[in-house]
């Protein structure tokens, strides 16, 4: 615990659950005062890493620090966290009021007191005059936010939320990842969030950190992992990439170049990779060129469509290179008239610094 | 005087009257309820812990399998085995030892019942409250026990009129005390006089009232708090 910057690290943490590996040697540093989601498929123990840090669950091995202080034996109303639940949890059997007020009275406040801060926070969240109403009578919306005022009341410096919004429409959802951030940047204290949605976890997080299988793959903000992911995994997870196998040579000019099913590939030289090495070449399909723009990039390639997906403002274009290599590219639809390539050769490309390269990861 | 009257004559109080004038049955009543009542509070906290302790179990099919064996084990065994039991032990017959016999009698019936108010417990709450700043006992004062009072009260009545009804355990248990089925088991076989249907009319008209109470206070109950399930 070097860093007073850091308000929560885990180190080395493991979780099993009979033979199930939870979390498997996870070690990851949260800042104080930055939103960082855990984001991972299901069973990838994302929601165990959570239930760690609010002391639902108690590591196997490894130590937890919340604030400068070991806390894996601390229980979960001795810790300075509070827990937005997937399902939100609200009391049923208690009233708008009462469930806001619940965890004031555990510091001390009287009657009163508890009031009017119940009625101050849902004044706060645009629910002024719900004090009376049974949790049940209400929208989902209205649940989640009662939810957020629940915990937030009681003016915890650390938040945890899991699957906050896991509950709600598609469109409320993004209604709702505006608020939170929005009441991040207000609040100013640490929000860690759990989700499975990719989309959520770019929009609403300063950190992303990326769990798979109970291990971390990589932590960074949502920009580097796009950009630069530092694994085969988050390449793959995050958005779309057209991801290439092969293995690096060394061509005559000394140059590092990759082949893959009889077809070469020009790569960014510099990079943790050497020659002979077994690697995967990630492009992005946005930063694919079609047409005539194509013939100027280092890597050009004749291909035929297979399929044009319109999408809205972009439109995806699905071509098979000669090796029948298949790649995606995404265009503006404006760009061209659906259908016009389809089963014609057309020219694509891409160039080199816009590429990836990893290094292939053997199953363990 | 004849023991089943086969035509209706006159309306009488007088067998109710000669009911009170018994001095073998308000005893019989007294230690019917008393035993009654231990033997609810008692099934009550079991079923109680047992509902708590389910959430908590790996192998919960075991504990259920184990709490409802009771019920497949014929009543007239049970009394003769715990009697013999009791006497190897020591333990003289009293209403205690009728109490044991109620309770092992009524657990599972009243265990099952409070399990399936646990059921529609979220173990979310109970964490949400716990993360909120409840200890344990907290959690359960204010979030475990209101969501499952209706299942622990349920039991509690099991317990109580599963004991009250009980013959044969009190019979083969109990010591000088005689409970309220044993008293009409034995004015049945010494020949009765009208009274004994005096007493079955007396019953029914307390359980329709006790069950009239019940009706009005849980829609009391129900219409003041907020709906339960979610």
């Amino acid at each position: 615990m070097a860093n007073k910057d850091t308000d929560i690290c885990l180190k080395n943490v493991s979780k099993r659950f009979g033979d199930i590996v939870a979390v498997d040697d996870l070690s990851l540093e949260i800042r104080k005062g930055e939103f960082l989601t855990i984001l991972g498929p299901s069973g990838s123990g994302k929601t165990t890493t959570l239930r760690l840090i609010g002391g639902f669950e108690a590591p196997n091995r490894g130590e937890i620090y919340i604030q400068g202080k070991l806390s894996n034996d601390i229980p979960p109303h001795k810790r300075s966290t509070r827990t937005v639940f997937q399902g939100l949890a609200l009391f049923p059997h208690m009233n708008v009021g009462e469930n806001i007020e619940y965890g004031l009275q555990f510091q001390g406040m009287s009657k009163t007191e508890r009031r009017v801060k119940s009625l101050q926070a849902l004044t706060l969240i645009d629910l002024e005059g719900l004090y009376d109403r049974k949790v049940t009578t209400l929208s989902g919306g209205q649940k989640q936010r009662i939810a957020l005022a629940r915990a937030l009341v009681t003016q915890p410096p650390i938040l945890l939320l899991d699957e906050p919004l896991g509950a709600l429409d598609e469109k409320l959802r993004e209604r709702m990842q505006a608020e939170l951030k929005n009441l991040h940047y207000k609040l100013g204290i640490t929000f860690v969030a759990v989700t499975h949605n990719q989309e959520e976890a770019l929009t609403m997080s300063d950190r992303i950190a990326i769990v798979n299988r109970g291990r971390l793959e990589q932590v960074a903000t949502p920009k580097d992992l796009y950009e630069s992911p530092k694994t085969e995994f988050v390449a793959d997870f995050i958005g779309v990439a057209n991801i290439i196998v092969g293995i690096l040579f060394e061509d005559k000019n000394g140059m590092k170049r990759l082949r893959s099913e009889g077809v070469e590939y020009a790569v960014p030289q510099q990079g943790d990779y050497e020659i002979g090495d077994e690697v995967l070449l990630v492009v992005r399909p946005e930063k694919m060129e079609i047409g005539k723009k194509a013939a100027e990039c280092s890597n050009s390639f004749v291909a035929e469509v297979t399929n044009v997906l319109y999408k809205g403002s972009c439109s995806e274009v699905y071509v098979v290179l000669a090796n029948s290599q298949e790649l995606r590219i995404r265009v503006e639809s404006k760009s061209f008239l659906q259908g016009e390539f389809t089963k014609n050769a057309v020219k694509i490309g891409w160039n080199e610094e816009d590429t990836v390269v990893l290094k292939k990861q053997h199953a363990t | 005087m004849e023991r089943v009257p086969r035509t209706f004559s006159d309306f009488s109080i007088k067998w109710y009257i000669r009911l009170f004038q018994k001095h073998r049955l308000p005893a019989a009543i007294k230690h019917s309820v008393m035993i009654g009542i231990f033997t609810a509070l008692i099934t009550a906290c079991l079923s109680l812990l047992s509902g708590l302790g389910y959430r908590r179990l790996r192998s919960k099919s075991y504990f259920l399998g184990l709490l409802i064996f009771p019920i497949f084990v014929p009543g007239i065994i049970v009394a003769i085995s715990l009697a013999v039991f009791f006497k190897m032990i020591h333990l003289s017959s009293s209403m205690i030892t009728v109490i044991f016999g109620h309770v092992l009698y009524s657990l599972p019936y009243a265990a099952i019942v409070t399990l399936v108010s646990f059921s529609g417990l979220q173990e979310g709450v109970i964490e949400a409250a716990r993360d909120l700043g409840a200890s344990g006992l907290r959690a359960f004062r204010d979030v475990i026990f209101p969501l499952t009072r209706g299942g622990i009260f349920g039991g509690a009545l099991f317990g109580f009129l599963l004991s009250l009804n009980e013959f044969m355990r009190a019979y083969f248990l109990s010591g000088w005390q005689e409970t309220l089925p044993m008293y009409m088991y034995g004015q049945m076989k010494g020949g009765a006089d009208p009274s004994i249907y005096a007493l079955a009319g007396f019953i029914l008209s307390v359980s329709i009232l006790l069950l009239i109470i019940i009706m009005v206070y849980f829609s009391v109950v129900r219409s003041k708090s907020r709906s339960v399930s979610y």
